[in-house]
Parts: C-alpha cells; sequence; structure tokens
C-alpha cells in the first residue's frame, strides 16, 4: 500500500477523522498510542515479518538508551557502541549479505569448490535503512548527551512513524521527539500548504517521473548500445528530473501526512539542481541524509580539523559510504565515490586555482556532473553503466529522442526552479482565504487532470529500494 | 478551542470532498485497478459511475485536453513508439533451408479480409532471422527484466531490431485494465514483424472478474475464457504470419500463485498445440527450477557457486535470472543470411 494509491488515500481518509476526534476527546498521548498501532498496521500491511523485525530493533535500541545514563547523571559509552554495531549488523544482515556471498563466490570461485559462505533466504524489509539511520543518530545523541531516553510509546513512534518509515526523510530526534512529547493539542498546520504539496507531489511522480520513466529513460537505459548519443544525453538529464521528482515528490506527499498529523518533518529538498558546486549540492539534494552523514560519518571520521589531506580522504569515505547505504550493488560504490571524486576536484579548484568560476557556470558544470553519476546510480551493473558511457561514442544510430523538445523543457525547468520559492508562498496565499469547499473543488480539479495525463499504472518508488 | 479546531475540521472536510469527488468521477478506472489489484470487484463502484456519469462528462470535457497530450507525448517523447509505426517495408523472405520443421501458415488473413492479402510464408524452427527482420516482444513485468537481454542478443546476434511493448502490473486476466490482444492485434498489424515473443502469467494467477463475477482460477469457464484470450493473440499472430515464441510461467515463490502457475500453462500449451505451425511452447520452468517445477531462489553454476536468481518478492528475476530467460528466447531464432552463405 503506497502513500498516492487509492487505498491509503481511503484508509488515510478515515483515520484521520479517528485520530482527530481522539485527540480532540483525549489530548496527544492517546493520539501517540493510535499512531504507533496506525504505523505498526501500516507497515505490516508489507509483511508481518517486517514488523517483528522492527518492533525487535525498537526495543533493543530503546532498551540500550535506557541504560546510557547512570543514576547520578554520568554517560555510559557502551550501551551506544553496542547499540550501533547491533543495528549496523542488522542493516547488513538484511541488505548486504547475499552481495557480498555472491561476490565472494565469484571471487573465490576458481580456488575452492564450495562456497565459503552459506546461503540465507531473508527478505530486504522496506524502510530498514532509513529506520536504522533513525536508530543510530537517538543512540548516539543520547550518548553525546544531548538528548535524553524518551518513554516507549514515543521511542517506538519515533522510528515507526508511518509517514517516513518506508523512505524518510530520516528524522533524527531533534525533529520528531518534542512534536511527539509536546502535551498541547496538536492542530494541522497550514491546510492550504497541504493541498499544494499533495498536488505538488501527483504532479512530480505520478506524471512528470512515470511520463519521463516511459519515454525517455527506461527503454535508453534498458539497451544504451541500441540508441544514438544525443539520445543518451537525453536519457541521462531525464534520469536526474526522474529521480528528484520522483523522490521529492515522495517528500511532498508524506510532509503533507505528517502536516495532516499535527507534525513538521525536515526540509529534504532544496532545488537541487541549482547547485554551483558538488557541496552545494549535497546541502540541497536528500538533505536530511547528507546530513546525517555529515554528523555522525564525515565528523566523526575528523572532518575538516586533520589537516587539508585528510579532509578530502574524510570526504570521500563519506560519499562512498552514502553510495552503500543506498544499496548493495557496486553501481551505488562508485556512484558514492564520483561524488567523493567531484568534492576533492571542487576542493582542489579552490586551493589551487583559486580562481571562482562565474556562478552560471558552476551550475552548469554541477548539472552536468551529477547527471554522469546518475548514470551509475540507474545502470543495472558497472558494465550496463560502462556500456552507457561507451554509446556516448555512438553516432551511427538515428536520434531517436526528441532532444530539441528536452533542451527547451530544460530551459524551463530551471526557469521555474528558481522561482519556485517566490510562486508556491504567492499561491498558497491565494489559496488561504478561500472557502474549503473553493479549495477542495480546486484541488480536485487539479488532480483530475494530472491523473488523466498521466501513464496508466500504480508508480512505484524508487527510494522504496533503499 | 473553536479556533484550535477550525484548521483541522476545514482541512478534514476539504480532503474529504477531494477524494469522495475523484473516486465518483475516476470511479471507473478505479473499479478496474481494484480488479486489477485486489482480485475483487470494488463494491459499489459501478453503482456510484453509473447513475452520476461523472467519468464521462469529465472524459467529454477533457478529450481535447487529452488529444492535446496525446501529440504532445508522441513529439516529445522517444521514437520507440515510432519503431512500430515506421514506414511498413515488406521484404520478401530470403530462401533458407528448414532446420527443424516446415510448413506454410493458411493465409487466414485472405480469408477473413479480402483487401490484405498476405501471401503464405514458410514457417521455421528455430526462427530464421534476416537483417531487415523486427521482431515484437510483449508481457508483464517479468518480461521487463527479461526484454532488454533478448533485444541486445537479437541485435547483435542477428542484427535484428526489435520492440519492447512489456508494461508492468498487465496479463491476460483484467483487459479492462490493460488490453494485450487488442495492443497484440494494433502493432501486428501497423507493421510487419518475423515473431512475436510473449511472457505473461505473473498477474493472472487469479479469478478472473467476468461481468461483475468472480470466477475461479482453474474451473472450466476460466480455462475457457483465458484460451479465448491466448488463442486471440495467437489468431492475430496466424493472420499476419508471425511466428510465436510463447514463454511458460515460471513456479513463482509465492504458494498462493504458485498453486495456479500449472493452470496457465496447460492453457498456453493447450492453445499452442492449435497453433502448432506458427507457435511454439517454450516452458521457463525447466530452466529456473533444480527438479522443474519447484521454485528455486537460488541455482547452482559450475563457475559462480550458488547465485540468486529470483528476487526477493519470488516472482521477478536477478539480473541472472533474466539473462538465463533470454538465452532461453534467444535459442529459438537463428540467422537466416549466414546459413544460406554457407549452404
Amino acid at each position: 500500500m503506497h502513500y498516492l494509491s487509492p487505498e491509503f488515500a481511503f484508509i488515510f481518509l478515515a483515520f484521520l477523522w479517528l485520530y482527530w476526534l481522539l485527540g480532540i476527546g483525549s489530548g496527544p498521548r492517546t493520539q501517540n498510542y493510535v499512531l504507533l498501532v496506525a504505523s505498526y498496521a501500516f507497515y505490516a500491511s508489507f509483511d508481518w515479518r517486517f514488523l517483528a523485525l522492527l518492533i525487535s530493533f525498537s526495543f533493543i535500541i530503546l532498551g540500550l538508551a535506557g541504560l546510557v545514563v547512570r543514576s547520578d547523571g554520568s554517560l555510559r559509552r557502551w550501551p551506544v557502541t553496542v547499540g550501533v554495531i547491533s543495528a549496523l549488523v542488522n542493516l547488513g544482515l538484511f541488505k548486504y549479505y547475499n552481495f557480498f556471498r555472491e561476490s565472494f563466490s565469484v571471487a573465490l570461485g576458481a580456488s575452492i569448490e564450495t562456497n565459503s559462505l552459506p546461503i540465507l533466504d531473508i527478505l530486504l524489509p522496506v524502510g530498514i535503512s532509513f529506520y536504522t539511520f533513525c536508530g543510530i543518530a537517538y543512540l548516539i545523541e543520547i550518548g553525546r548527551g544531548s538528548e535524553k531516553p524518551v518513554r516507549w510509546l514515543e521511542g517506538c513512534l519515533l522510528f515507526a512513524f508511518f509517514p517516513t518509515l518506508l523512505a524518510g526523510p530520516i528524522c533524527r530526534p531533534k525533529d520528531l521527539l518534542p512534536q511527539l512529547n509536546n502535551e498541547h493539542s496538536r492542530t494541522i498546520m497550514e491546510p492550504e500548504r497541504i493541498g499544494l504539496l499533495i498536488i505538488s507531489a501527483l504532479v512530480k511522480k505520478v506524471w512528470l517521473a512515470s511520463w519521463l520513466a516511459e519515454q525517455y529513460v527506461n527503454p535508453v537505459f534498458a539497451d544504451p548500445s541500441d540508441y544514438h548519443a544525443i539520445d543518451l544525453i537525453a536519457a541521462a538529464i531525464a534520469y536526474a528530473w526522474q529521480i528528484f521528482f520522483d523522490f521529492s515528490g515522495y517528500t511532498d506527499v508524506v510532509t503533507a501526512c505528517a502536516l495532516l498529523l499535527g507534525f513538521r518533518l525536515p526540509v529534504n529538498f532544496r532545488q537541487p539542481y541549482l547547485a554551483a558546486s558538488v557541496s552545494d549540492f549535497w546541502q540541497r539534494w536528500h538533505i536530511s541524509l547528507s546530513s546525517w552523514i555529515r554528523d555522525y560519518v564525515y565528523i566523526p571520521l575528523g572532518g575538516s580539523r586533520n589537516g587539508w589531506l585528510r579532509t578530502q580522504i574524510n570526504a570521500a569515505l563519506a560519499m562512498v559510504i552514502s553510495g552503500i547505504w543506498h544499496g548493495a550493488n557496486l553501481t551505488f560504490v562508485v556512484w558514492g565515490l564520483w561524488h567523493g571524486l567531484g568534492l576533492i576536484v571542487q576542493n582542489c579548484w579552490r586551493r589551487f586555482v583559486k580562481i571562482p568560476l562565474p556562478n552560471a557556470l558552476g551550475k552548469i558544470f554541477t548539472f552536468i556532473f551529477v547527471c554522469a553519476g546518475w548514470v551509475f546510480f540507474r545502470a543495472e551493473d558497472l558494465p550496463h553503466a560502462l556500456e552507457f558511457f561507451s554509446g556516448l561514442a555512438q553516432w551511427q544510430h538515428p536520434a531517436q529522442l526528441n532532444y530539441i523538445a528536452l533542451f527547451f523543457a530544460v530551459l524551463g525547468y530551471f526557469y521555474i526552479s528558481k522561482r519556485a520559492n517566490t510562486l508556491l508562498p504567492l499561491i498558497q496565499q491565494v489559496l488561504k482565504g478561500c472557502h474549503w469547499s473553493i479549495l477542495a473543488a480546486t484541488l480536485s480539479a487539479c488532480a483530475l487532470i494530472i491523473l488523466q495525463l498521466s501513464p496508466s499504472g500504480m508508480p512505484n518508488f524508487i527510494y522504496f529500494g533503499f | 478551542m473553536k479556533t484550535t479546531h477550525s484548521p483541522i475540521t476545514y482541512a478534514l472536510k476539504t480532503l474529504t470532498l477531494c477524494i469522495v469527488v475523484i473516486a465518483l468521477v475516476k470511479a471507473d478506472a478505479l473499479s478496474r485497478y481494484w480488479q486489477q489489484q485486489w482480485r475483487i470487484a470494488l463494491p459499489l463502484a459501478g453503482n456510484l459511475a453509473a447513475p452520476t456519469r461523472f467519468n464521462q462528462i469529465w472524459a467529454d470535457y477533457l478529450s481535447p485536453v487529452e488529444q492535446f497530450l496525446t501529440t504532445l507525448n508522441s513529439r516529445l517523447g522517444r521514437a520507440g513508439q515510432a519503431l512500430s509505426a515506421d514506414p511498413i517495408i515488406i521484404s520478401p523472405a530470403a530462401p533458407v533451408a528448414p532446420i527443424i520443421t516446415t510448413c506454410e501458415t493458411p493465409s487466414a488473413t485472405s480469408d477473413i479480409n479480402n483487401e490484405q492479402i498476405t501471401p503464405p510464408r514458410k514457417m521455421e524452427w528455430p526462427i530464421a532471422l534476416s537483417p531487415n527482420d523486427k521482431v515484437l516482444l510483449v508481457g508483464d513485468s517479468m518480461m521487463q527484466g527479461v526484454a532488454p537481454y533478448v533485444k541486445s542478443g537479437l541485435r547483435k546476434q542477428y542484427a535484428v531490431e526489435s520492440v519492447d511493448l512489456s508494461k508492468h502490473s498487465t496479463g491476460l486476466a483484467y483487459p479492462g485494465f490493460f488490453n494485450w490482444p487488442d495492443t497484440i492485434k494494433e502493432n501486428l498489424s501497423q507493421a510487419h514483424y518475423k515473431a512475436l515473443v510473449v511472457f505473461l502469467g505473473a498477474n493472472d494467477t487469479w479469478d478472473i472478474i467476468y461481468k461483475g463475477k468472480s470466477i475461479a482460477i482453474g474451473n472450466e469457464f476460466w480455462r475457457s475464457l483465458y484460451t479465448e484470450r491466448v488463442e486471440s493473440i495467437l489468431t492475430y499472430a496466424q493472420e499476419n504470419s508471425v511466428q510465436v515464441v510463447w514463454l511458460g510461467a515460471p513456479p513463482m515463490g509465492q504458494e498462493k500463485m504458485n498453486k495456479y502457475v500449472p493452470a496457465l500453462n496447460e492453457v498456453y500449451q493447450t492453445s499452442i498445440e492449435k497453433f502448432a505451425p506458427i507457435a511454439v511452447f517454450s516452458p521457463t520452468s525447466s530452466s529456473l527450477s533444480s527438479d522443474g517445477h519447484t521454485f528455486n531462489k537460488f541455482l547452482t553454476f559450475p563457475d559462480q557457486g550458488e547465485v540468486m536468481v529470483r528476487t526477493n518478492d519470488g516472482v521477478h528475476f536477478t539480473p541472472t535470472g533474466q539473462k538465463i530467460i533470454a538465452n532461453l528466447v534467444l535459442n529459438h531464432f537463428r540467422a537466416a543470411i549466414a546459413e544460406n552463405t554457407t549452404q
């Protein structure tokens, strides 16, 4: 059951009425209980075993967190260490075991007769990467003394909060716990913005991402050697859009869901393709992950405290870990490495060349760099990615995609992106004075037009796979 | 208290009205989605849609927008669709020696439609491909994974172009959601294809909803409905002298699905036997199962050890599994020109 499916819409609507009726009668604590039950039911709808794993994970992390603070207020380190290692082992087992087993088997195939590692027939629980990082952040913050252990109910809800459970944003304790612990009655914030977010999600995910995938991306990535070089460039750009529309569309809909429940989620995207450098891109793309990597990987590795050279190594390592987080495939490792190298080149330029690039040029270079990286991200495996790049020398096929239209669409996209931050509040302001029935009619009409224009079928979210 | 709750009622009333309006207007689409997703008729869907006719009114108003978008799609989108819309060039088939069997298709087209006379062509197995030939690939999400390898293999081995129409969540059980027989008929009539490869079944191991009633999979009426759909595809292929490779449904990792895989394969095989001169049934279970019928997530290879061939959902294939099926398909083809040269 996905966030943009009809089933979710019906059930969520019924749940909202119940949730707010209970909230008015019994207050936020009762709402938290209802939220936890709903979150667990939602997760169990994918597979009850996923829920069993999530509950076990929550109990172990919360139990260890409870052991960190001694009665005299001093802090123990071992529960944090044990908790972080346990969480990573759990993630590694479910997400990476079979990948490493097969890689080892291939590497050792010639020298051994039987596999050195046994087969484990395990499912990858959806959202495991997200709640694992959420749990690790919670434990580390408790260990640092910046957060205090919370009650079981709120702790379980921090990991299981259903709007963020499947694909984030990765909530830090400071993002969600103050809202969960707040004793004051909740309310629905910015109803007009919720409407805009839902429409934005439909436009981005149901229409544009699906259309781009169907028309430009999937056919070309499936068989790059069949296309002209200019088609490959068009497909790489189209995929950059597809993944942005897909993931930011997802973020919009879950932000709307959270607002409807009376919660604010952290911002995950800030017009990433307007970035003027690689580091700027990472301050705009999947912010909840990049800031997590910065705070819990890059800074603990030493950050920029141990000299210029070590800073570059730390940056590259952090990016590779970010890549590995996305999945058990060498393509993600190379994608992370690509961005790590990009950061190093950028830092070298700033240190040795010292000529600042004009802003427009920086944006163009960054966009090209990011698009090239997405090829690794999208490719099924490394040979496919290399086949795609080697296809850039192919000029014998006739060009099949409408790259001229795409070029103008690129210009249009950047024009709108630059103005989105002023345009959206303006629309929100206009909608603010509307009667609810007029707002409903406007939103319904918009949604119906988008649904009419979208490709058929229920689109899947790319980031559910991570 | 009032100020606290007013945004709540405002938002909830707005959202409720939106969902009700969208459900009413899109009742037909919702009903089709429900059938395809949950294999049951959506309660009240027909009742809601019929009296209000919102959906029809909406469709009427939006038809210019739809037409505009269709034009835009064709101009902005890929030319993969255009490949099948290319001018139809029927080059005379190169005379090739038969390898396994040789037979002639009845000139069914001329019987049915006197305006379009297709001369009988020799049918050979494996299918002899010349560089001007085209192959049509259809199927569900299983085929979506396999098709790129088949396309690549056909191009590299035989310099033959192929068109991949595979679409996820589709099958023959829910034609209201997506109609494969019509789609294939339309494509075969628009361009000249040498062969058609079909790989379906992942979305068909369920009851069929027929005139609002659920027809249990495996029973006689289900069999006749499903057979009719399979045979309609084979008939179109026969009318257009297109050779068909129909892949059997593989064993599934989900017990509910796996239980009915034999029923699907039986229909495929029985139907194809009736069209034997132009069609061949190619079981996949022997390539994907250690004993030929049990679901195996891992297979053992001499050089790689035990490798995962099926994904966690128990339906789809890993790249290794996709390559196995692709090779199975490619084994049904051979080069026409190369053999002529050698003879």
